[in-house]
């Protein structure tokens, strides 16, 4: 009896349900032949993964932050200008990211510890706009605005594939990790110390836990992570453009799928990801104007989910999925 | 084994505590007591980092604390609850406890049987697999106190834990406050209702605006005229 209480009871069920979307991602490149669903999986694959990422700093350790763009940023960078100017392999510049972002990260966690809730996410805002105006300026190192085209030369040595079905792996592997490394922030030793200040930051404190430590622990971890993300996007795309990666659309949406999806627990950043790229990469499909799509409808769907899943669901979508689940099994 | 010096907070004209002094040895059992506004839980959290202290300063096992933050505090050993009970509220019982002897232990196992013991030691484990704010108030408290434990305290400060319980609780708690003082421990208890402390306690520390009015055996310190003006129109059991 004793043995049988997990700190988070739900998880196997949760894990089930990740398990089970892993398998599909992996058999997906086995079945599907049309190169823009292919697509389209490995795009909820990384998100899915940044998300998560994400997670651990957002659900986890409770700091919501809305720069996240800033690891994004310095991922696509740092992978690809190694490339550009002394023909290194792709996997130093992906080394060289993850650890320029953890250093970042290192900052941006002792600012949480000044800074709380809005303010924490505006400081994160104002980071990731720095970046942009760096990187877009600093002509001579960075090329500027018009962003840097990435050499192509296929090959797992290069971290470069031709055609689709390889980066579905690549993504999926990248997911993988970070799954992993999630789970110990849900259930490991640290998660439950962090669940604790979480509940409740001066009760914590109170015995000896130290909330500020653990709060920069996982923002750097999320930095390092995310900044992978950054690496495999870039190298996947082929080119990098600062407007983009340092975009604060692209921090909205890691924090708005894990919101979704459901912060705080492992399993809500995967069913976020599946419903927010999946939708995205439909509307850009159904829509004949994409540049209409881009900018106008995206951001009100968007802006309306977020709305009612606040409102009325402020668990994220992934506990009603999985009771969904679950009574579908029991019907069956 | 804490040495408090001439410690003072002020909040705004208000001084809060007024350079109070006073030491606790091992193995005491001592309680504050003081009419609401006193200054009790301020000084607690002085004590234990929660607020720094305007002046003066706090020793404890030989070390200077004063400025220090809780949780360097809490894992020297200095210990405190907290009077309005602040247990992790969408933690089960177990957790509550676990999650504070994770601190002391790298292992979850060597944990949860920590917790287990206190469990069974507070009275709780029938409730272990309840979250805890499903938990009436009465043994939130014990909760708070069972959590405090798996911090491995040399000093504890108990906020009120006696305040508000049914006669059965009380009894039940008081029996755990004897017991853990029997095994070593030593207590500072803060209570504003002084009968069951005047009971439990050899020394008393009486509060007053922030001051130290009196500080000896009950009997002494219940004929004290400063105490008896203190808590004039209050009811007073020696």
């Amino acid at each position: 009896m004793k043995g049988e209480r997990p700190f988070h009871p739900r998880l196997s069920a949760d894990q089930a349900v990740a398990l089970g979307l892993f398998l599909l991602a992996a058999l997906s490149p086995l079945v599907v032949r049309d190169n823009y669903l292919l697509d389209t999986i490995s795009l909820i694959l990384l998100w899915a993964a940044m998300a998560t990422a994400w997670n651990i700093a957002g659900g986890f350790a409770g700091q919501v932050s809305l720069g996240h763009a800033a690891f994004f940023g310095l991922g696509t960078y740092l992978v690809a200008l190694p490339q550009v100017y002394w023909g290194w392999s792709a996997w130093f510049g992906l080394g060289l990211g993850a650890a320029a972002s953890a250093g970042v990260g290192l900052i941006v966690g002792y600012l949480s510890n000044r800074l709380r809730g809005p303010y924490f996410a505006l400081a994160t805002i104002a980071l990731s706009q720095v970046l942009l105006v760096v990187f877009s300026r600093w002509r001579e190192v960075t090329k500027g605005g018009e962003g840097v085209p990435i050499p192509f030369r296929p090959g797992l040595e290069n971290l470069a594939f031709v055609g689709k079905g390889p980066w579905v792996y690549a993504m999926l592997a990248y997911l993988l990790v970070v799954f992993a490394v999630a789970l110990y922030f849900e259930r490991g030793r640290l998660g439950q110390l962090l669940a604790a200040v979480r509940e409740d930051e001066d009760a914590a404190a109170a015995v000896g836990i130290d909330t500020r430590r653990l709060k920069v622990v996982a923002i750097v971890v999320s930095a390092l992570l995310t900044a992978v993300g950054g690496a495999l996007w870039a190298q996947s795309i082929g080119f990098v453009d600062p407007f983009y990666v340092f975009s604060i659309d692209i921090s909205v949406k890691m924090a708005l799928i894990a919101i979704i999806g459901g912060m705080g627990r492992s399993v809500g950043p995967l069913i976020g990801s599946i419903l927010i790229i999946s939708t995205e990469s439909y509307l850009r499909a159904t829509l004949s104007g994409p540049q209409a799509g881009q900018t106008g409808l995206y951001l009100i769907i968007y802006g309306l989910v977020l709305i009612l899943v606040v409102r009325f669901l402020p668990q994220g979508l992934a506990p009603l999925i999985l009771s969904l689940l679950r009574r579908g099994k029991v019907g069956a | 084994m804490l040495e408090v010096r001439e410690l003072t907070r002020r909040f705004g004209g208000l001084t809060a505590v007024d350079r109070v002094s006073f030491s606790i040895g091992p193995g005491e059992m001592v309680g504050i007591i003081g009419p609401n506004g006193a200054g009790k839980t301020t000084l607690f959290n002085l004590l234990t980092g929660f607020l720094r202290p305007d002046g003066g300063s706090v020793r404890f096992l030989g070390r200077d604390i004063t400025g220090w933050p809780p949780h360097r505090i809490a894992r020297l050993g200095l210990v405190r609850t907290f009077q309005l009970v602040r247990p992790f509220p969408n933690l089960t019982v177990l957790d509550n406890v676990k999650v504070a002897a994770l601190v002391h232990t790298p292992s979850s196992g060597e944990a949860e049987r920590v917790a287990w013991k206190l469990l069974e030691e507070t009275g709780l484990a029938p409730f272990a697999g309840a979250e805890a704010r499903s938990l009436p108030v009465g043994l939130r408290k014990r909760l708070e106190v069972a959590r405090a434990l798996a911090a491995r305290p040399r000093l504890l400060l108990l906020d009120e834990v006696l305040a508000g319980l049914n006669p059965e609780e009380l009894a039940e708690t008081l029996g755990l406050l004897r017991r853990l003082h029997e095994g070593g421990l030593t207590l500072v208890l803060i209570e504003h209702i002084m009968a069951a402390v005047m009971r439990l306690c050899r020394r008393v520390i009486v509060l007053h605006q922030g001051r130290k009015i009196a500080d000896g055996p009950p009997e002494q310190v219940g004929r004290d005229p400063a105490v008896v003006e203190a808590y004039l129109g209050e009811e007073f059991v020696a």
